[in-house]
């Protein structure tokens, strides 16, 4: 049924530095996730994306939205009815230099 | 006096079989006139009475299961009832008007007082904009292309795959049930 | 300090874009608490809705997967998001276009200030 989802979703969630990846449907309603993400943050995930979404209100591209924290960060977009969130960490080199 | 001992032991192995096997015949959960009211061996007949330790122990194991029998029969019909979708049951009951504005004056009573009396922990506001220490740390975030051709290929492939949901059903839908 | 819980779920209806009312109420829907956009909806139909979200959790509560918690109901102008939170019952209204997962979402982060508010309700 949604076994293509779960591989696009395996698929990207294995790359690298990516801790896990989720995607939410027009409701906010989470359609898969995998990896260390946790569901309910679909529904705050979009609401971010919309909110960025008024500032280019004229964009045909769909805004890709970067929230850091500490050594981990989150990457949003929302295409369509759509919206895709990433949750990614630091890669190794990087994160000894990073201060919280 | 062994001997006698030994036949009135026998009697009341008979006894015990005997009983046994009625019991079993008859309706488990119907009390008969064998049916104890209290669990008391000293209420038995007096061939029971003489017989063995063994032959007690027996009468009980018999006279407290079935005692269980019953309380889990009833269970069951009580846990069918409080398990069944009563779809009748939805008609649901509405509040009286005065209870009704007697309850709401009730509650915003009551939340007046407690919340006079509690002091609430202080909501921290929290927010991405104000004062930090070491601003540029934050504002000298790169972004990364890698992230950006990620999330371009998740949603690329994520839109394709969406429309592929469908759902493959492998039984029946419609479940008839089998109501007589 | 009532003020400072209605700010509160004041400002959680103006978080979620197209939310109209957040209600709370016992489980025979009497309101204990009810904030709403200044665009006030017509819900005549409130006091009967939440009785009847309460049975009907109660008989979802059957089906085999567990104790039910939400029931989201989808209308043609409006989605209804109501939790069970007993003894209170936690209700959202939204427009049919709101965004149901942030909703859901909200579910958690009123935990705490439902915590003082059943009490009024368990005090009896």
């Amino acid at each position: 049924m949604e076994s293509q989802l779960e591989k696009v979703l395996a698929e990207i969630a294995a790359r690298q530095d990516t801790v896990g990846a989720l995607l939410a449907n027009r409701q906010g309603l989470c359609l898969g996730a995998k990896g260390n993400i946790n569901p309910s943050v679909s529904g705050i995930g979009m609401a971010i994306s919309e909110q960025v979404a008024k500032l280019e209100p004229n964009s045909a591209v769909p805004a890709t939205i970067c929230l850091y924290s500490g050594n981990m960060r989150c990457v949003i977009q929302k295409d369509g009815e759509i919206t895709g969130v990433i949750f990614k960490q630091q890669a190794a080199a990087q994160a000894g230099s990073a201060a919280n | 006096m062994d001997y006698i001992h030994s036949v009135w032991n026998y009697l009341a192995s008979i006894c015990n079989c005997w009983q046994c096997t009625e019991d079993t015949g008859a309706q488990p959960n119907e009390p008969n006139e064998r049916t104890h009211l209290l669990v008391d061996p000293v209420n038995h007949s007096p061939a029971l009475r003489r017989s063995n330790s063994d032959g007690l122990s027996n009468d009980y194991a018999h006279s407290l299961p079935k005692k269980d029998d019953q309380t889990a029969l009833s269970r069951l019909v009580q846990n069918t009832a409080i398990n069944m979708i009563n779809v009748g049951a939805m008609d649901c009951h509405s509040l009286e008007h005065q209870e009704y504005t007697d309850r709401i004056r009730l509650y915003s009573q009551r939340l007046h007082q407690q919340w006079n009396n509690v002091q609430h922990p202080s909501v921290i506001l929290k927010g991405l904009l104000k004062d930090v220490p070491s601003h540029q740390f934050y504002l000298a975030k790169p972004l990364y292309a890698e992230d950006t051709a990620q999330m371009k290929a998740f949603i690329e492939k994520a839109h394709v795959s969406v429309s592929h949901i469908q759902i493959d059903h492998k039984e029946a839908v419609v479940v008839p049930f089998r109501i007589p | 300090m009532s003020d400072d819980i209605k700010k509160y779920f004041n400002g959680l209806l103006h978080k979620v874009s197209g939310l109209h009312v957040i209600q709370i109420t016992d489980r025979d829907g009497v309101p204990l608490l009810r904030v709403s956009q200044e665009k006030n909806l017509d819900f005549a139909l409130m006091p009967s809705f939440i009785p009847t979200f309460t049975t009907a959790c109660d008989q979802a509560s059957k089906l085999g997967l567990g104790r039910n918690k939400t029931i989201i109901s989808m209308y043609s102008n409006y989605q209804v998001v109501q939790m069970n939170k007993l003894p209170l019952i936690l209700t959202f209204v939204g427009a049919e276009n709101c965004n149901t997962g942030h909703i859901l979402a909200l579910e958690h982060q009123v935990d705490g200030y439902l915590e003082d508010i059943k009490q009024a309700v368990t005090e009896a």
